[in-house]
């Protein structure tokens, strides 16, 4: 299943959104061309690929063409895609291009939305991001920040990092409180095309401590050898994730 | 409005209002332009000087030359002063010598602190990591849906840390009628760096986050756009309410505009929108106007339409059985 040269080739670069495991989430791709153009003439198809790890695609859909004014959504359960293996998901690559025309720019992307339901309620709605190819200014690919991360009894942040690149990515999180106490965490691998994912507090265990002088709050660090995709999402005790949003680049 | 504005700010800091260090003290109080440090008092004199608008008052004191949120309690002054012959402009005028360039862009973010009677409050986080040594100030104003501010504090991040700032019901609901609002983050540096502010949704079972949406570069250019704003729907198992929320951040009215669903399955509604002022915002019940998009029973996408203004957006869907907010920025 290896990606055709027209994709590959594209200037339309692929955005990303992370692959959550099936029986936790119901995810919908929702690819609305209002969204990106307000030209009639535009057509586009997308191309969505499911990874998890350096090989082959575990699954990819490719849609028929379609045009400006039309609405498409994939329901990721109707396409019947296998599971991300393990507990932490894999990589959702979503590559739509323009098919009448290239980028206005040397490269650009199309960024689309996913809707994600949670089996046991909940869920979260987030933009598909480029790891290249924004507009906006950023100072530095190695590091990117998470403000207001909680841990405590009564609510865990769940962080997700996807790697989605052909390299190996070092990467480590460090915690600092509301006041500017910090727990620095251990560099850590995530392999290519891959998602890592944990709690907060199992990622960083004396985070609760270093939280609760400050009602539980503080703020999140991640740092990485190459750029990578940082993600948050904050749970309740015993209630499913309400949210999941993306990291803060540190703008120029 | 500038009395009320005094009054309720001072309510709120007299309160605890755990708005961090330093609070706004009396003296920032009598203060209306907080951007040029304009008090209350200078823009008095200006108008008993002969001062009939807001431009006026731009030349003569510099209030109302950087972000504009001081415009509505500069016209209370006004109307204090001419009476029936004062006349309100729905469009804000920048300075000649207006360049925006200059200074960051104000960010915005939604405040529920009791909307719609459901326990829910909002709390704000600025993070300051790996910037310059020095800590980093900014300006909190807080907004009703009309624009007009009914709160301004100073505040600060310190060099490694977070400024987490309560805008719970308790801190700030009797500042805001129908328990929304909107906050208006304004930086004091130019380099915004890792300080982009982020936003909890707390609820006695869950918290939920995003970022902040900034406005334009250049808030008075206005015209067609690129693209269409737009609020993606998915299928969803279980009814929700449904919430559009934006804010006009360009200083020429929003008007003429509607939201306009469409499914998958061609299936359409349009949804007329009131006129929007600069800074003034607008939250649209989806569910109340569209069945499919309350009860899940179709995907699709609400946009806004036509495409001319830079809003700052937010969806945000409520299951009120578990009381879950879900709230993403556009």
């Amino acid at each position: 299943m290896a990606r055709s040269a027209s994709l590959a080739a594209s200037r339309w670069l692929p955005s990303y959104a992370w692959w959550p495991p099936a029986d936790e989430y119901g995810l919908t791709v929702v690819l609305s061309p209002y969204h990106v153009t307000t030209e009639p003439e535009a057509r586009f198809e997308t191309t969505i690929r499911g990874l998890a790890g350096p090989g082959e695609p575990l699954f990819e859909h490719r849609t028929a063409a379609y045009g400006f004014g039309d609405e498409v959504a994939v329901e990721l359960d109707g396409l019947g895609p296998p599971s991300p293996p393990g507990p932490g998901g894999g990589v959702l690559e979503i590559h739509p291009i323009r098919l009448d025309r290239d980028p206005a720019r040397s490269v650009d992307f199309l960024g689309q939305w996913v809707h994600a339901e949670g089996r046991q309620g909940g869920g979260y709605i987030i933009p598909t991001i480029p790891v290249r190819g924004q507009e906006k200014r950023i100072d530095r690919d190695d590091l990117q920040v998470l403000p207001g991360v909680l841990s405590s009894t009564e609510v865990e942040t769940e962080l997700v990092v996807l790697n989605p690149i052909d390299v190996p990515v070092r990467t480590r999180i460090t915690v600092s409180s509301a006041g500017g106490m910090v727990v620095e965490g251990d560099w850590f691998t995530i392999e290519p095309w891959s998602a890592w994912r944990s709690p907060l507090s199992d990622a960083l265990p004396r985070v609760r401590r270093l939280l609760a002088e400050d009602g539980g709050v503080g703020s999140a660090a991640v740092y990485s050898s190459h750029k990578v995709l940082p993600y948050f999402g904050l749970r309740g005790s015993g209630m499913p994730l309400s949210c999941m949003d993306h990291a803060a680049p540190i703008f120029a | 409005m500038s009395d009320l504005l005094r009054r309720l700010t001072r309510r709120a800091a007299a309160s605890g209002a755990a708005l961090a260090d330093p609070p706004v003290g009396a003296a920032q109080a009598d203060v209306v332009c907080h951007c040029m440090q304009v008090p209350y008092d200078v823009v008095r004199r200006a108008i008993d000087d002969g001062a009939t608008g807001i431009a006026d008052i731009q030349r003569r004191t510099k209030a109302c030359t950087r972000c504009f949120g001081c415009r509505f309690e500069l016209e209370a002054l006004l109307r204090e002063h001419l009476g029936d012959s004062f006349r309100h402009e729905a469009r804000v005028e920048p300075p000649k010598d207006y360049d925006r360039t200059r200074f960051p862009q104000p960010m915005y973010m939604p405040v529920l602190a009791g909307f719609g009677g459901y326990e829910v409050d909002t709390r704000l986080i600025v993070f300051n990591w790996e910037g310059p040594p020095e800590p980093a100030h900014f300006r909190l104003d807080l907004m009703l849906p009309t624009g007009e501010r009914v709160g301004a504090w100073r505040e600060q991040a310190a060099t490694g840390a977070s400024a987490v700032i309560d805008l719970s019901r308790e801190q700030v609901g009797g500042l805001l009628p129908g328990g929304l609002g909107l906050a208006k983050i304004v930086l004091d540096r130019a380099v915004v760096g890792s300080l982009r502010p982020y936003f909890h949704l707390q609820t006695p079972t869950s918290v939920t986050t995003t970022h902040e949406k900034k406005g334009p570069k250049n808030p008075s250019r206005h015209g067609p756009r690129s693209y269409h704003w737009i609020f993606p729907v998915g299928r969803s198992a279980q009814p929700e309410e449904v919430y559009f929320h934006f804010v006009n951040t360009q200083l020429e009215p929003m008007r003429g505009q509607r939201l306009v669903w469409q499914s998958v399955d061609g299936e359409s509604a349009e949804i007329p929108l009131p006129a929007a002022e600069f800074e003034q915002s607008v939250i649209v019940p989806l569910h109340e106007h569209v069945q499919a998009v309350g009860s899940g029973s179709a995907a699709g996408s609400v946009r806004l339409d036509p495409p001319l203004f830079k809003v700052a957006g937010f969806m945000l869907r409520h299951d009120p059985g578990r009381q879950l907010w879900r709230v993403q920025h556009l």
